[in-house]
């Protein structure tokens, strides 16, 4: 039984154990703190956030780290989102050449 | 069964996640205080960008500036300066979009570029606002219009009154740029190449008002048909010496003023060279004297124009004045690249600058910057 649970949760290893939170607002904001941390490893962030299973949730996650840190993660904004209110707010915003560029010297 | 898949959910508890995040996820802010009741910050952040683009948009130059000062993050808080900037820009409103350029931080040269080349087509009628709109200055304006050089010299004031809240070296650039594109809306498109506006330009309006006569003539000479490519520089020439009756044409009424884009280039050792601004934020070199500056600008025309062929560059690059020569070779080199036999003997050549240039435009891209397409569709 025990191995069933952990395999049912498996998808959420790189953001797991958030989802002891209570709150709504705790849970979110604990997967953004543990996507975070995984800095811009690609893979592994598009894994675990894929793993999520709310499109609401993973789409929360990609936008709001996307306007965290534009130049390394603004590409969160150009692949597989799934709502139309990230859509339109990614293409709105984060679509713009310069905020993908590392700054000049 | 049933038992164990609800404790499944339970333990995974995504369920409750959806319409959380469905809810957050939504923008329905109609005013900027709206936004303080965003559940993250990140979706505060894009909210008052986003009432201050709207705002910028209507004309409420007030609610623009006070949505981004409440903009926490610096990076957006400077984008947010921008867009508002650019959509201030549009409209003509050019002492408060350089007012937000200047607080748009590392972003704030594209800004001012960006501001000058979507200011409003000068068509027929162009308002100058003066003093951040409390007076303004109408008339026509054209190249053959008796008020253009007025309305010129008050924008002029204008630009110089709004750039001074910039950095030092992007005044200069705001001043160059924002002239280039008046100078560009007076000559392009109006059907008509008449020197005589152009030649009276002094000062800062002195380059910008050749690149934008070369424009303008070039198109229309090359409409003609007729003449050799090799020709058109030289009937150019004519025209701005008075020898020849100044070109007439269509005008272009609707649609797309756009033109080939040329990156700006800088050889090692140049920097000290003047150089003005060309259409959506290129770069020219500007000639030692009135009459290799207008060779350059009629070089430039000839690129800039699709219609004129790369051959009427031909005879520029063995130009005895180098930057006649290097701006030919660099222009010339974009148009028919690297296999091209001049191209090749160009690079091996000894002259270094003009094998920098080369290289440069070898792997420039003459595709207009994404937010000009936008501007000319």
């Amino acid at each position: 039984m025990l191995l069933f649970f952990l395999w049912g949760c498996a998808g959420e290893a790189g953001l797991g154990g958030c989802d002891d939170l209570s709150e709504p607002v705790a849970v979110e904001d604990c997967r953004y703190q543990k996507a975070v941390a995984l800095g811009d490893e690609r893979e592994a962030l598009q894994e675990a956030i894929d793993a999520l299973s709310s499109e609401h949730s993973r789409d929360l996650l990609r936008l709001r780290l996307a306007v965290r840190d534009p130049v390394r993660l603004g590409w969160l904004c150009d692949e597989g989102l799934e709502t139309t209110a990230v859509k339109s707010r990614c293409s709105r915003l984060l679509g713009r050449k310069h905020l993908r560029s590392e700054a000049g010297p | 069964m049933i038992g164990v898949l609800s404790l499944w959910l339970l333990a995974c508890g995504d369920e409750e996640a959806e319409p959380f995040a469905k809810h957050a996820l939504v923008d329905d802010a109609t005013a900027l205080a709206d936004c303080d009741q965003a559940l993250f910050t990140e979706m505060a952040t894009t909210c008052r960008v986003v009432r201050a683009i709207e705002s910028a948009a209507s004309g409420d130059v007030d609610a623009a500036g006070l949505a981004c000062g409440a903009v926490r993050d610096s990076l957006w808080r400077d984008e947010c300066h921008f867009r508002v900037a650019e959509e201030l820009g549009r409209v003509g409103r050019v002492q408060v979009a350089l007012r937000h350029c200047a607080k748009a931080g590392d972003f704030a040269s594209d800004c001012v570029i960006q501001t000058a080349w979507r200011y409003p087509r000068w068509e027929a009628r162009v308002r100058v606002y003066i003093d951040g709109g409390e007076g303004e200055g109408e008339g026509f304006i054209g190249p053959g219009s008796e008020e253009a050089f007025g309305l010129l010299m008050a924008f002029e004031d204008e630009v110089r009154l709004a750039s001074s809240g910039l950095r030092e070296d992007l005044q200069e650039e705001a001043m160059d740029q924002l002239i280039a594109a008046a100078w560009f809306n007076v000559y392009f498109g109006s059907g008509l190449a008449d020197p005589s506006l152009a030649r009276s330009a002094t000062g800062a309006h002195a380059a910008p008002a050749r690149t934008a006569f070369a424009l303008e003539a070039v198109r229309l000479v090359a409409a003609k048909g007729g003449q050799p490519a090799d020709r058109v520089a030289s009937e150019v020439r004519r025209i701005w010496e008075g020898a020849q009756r100044p070109a007439e044409g269509s005008p272009i009424r609707r649609g797309s003023r756009s033109v080939r884009y040329s990156a700006p280039a800088q050889a090692q050792g140049t920097s000290h060279l003047n150089r003005t601004g060309t259409w959506g934020g290129g770069r020219r070199l500007v000639g030692v004297t009135d009459g290799d500056d207008l060779d350059v600008a009629v070089l430039h025309a000839i690129f800039c124009l699709e219609k004129a062929p790369p051959q009427a560059l031909v005879e520029f690059l063995e130009d005895s004045r180098d930057r006649v020569r290097w701006t030919a070779a660099h222009l010339y080199a974009q148009l028919v690249g690297q296999d091209n036999p001049r191209v090749q003997e160009m690079l091996e050549g000894d002259e270094t600058i003009l094998k920098d240039l080369v290289w440069q435009a070898l792997v420039a891209s003459a595709k207009l910057p994404g937010w000009m397409e936008a501007l000319e569709e």
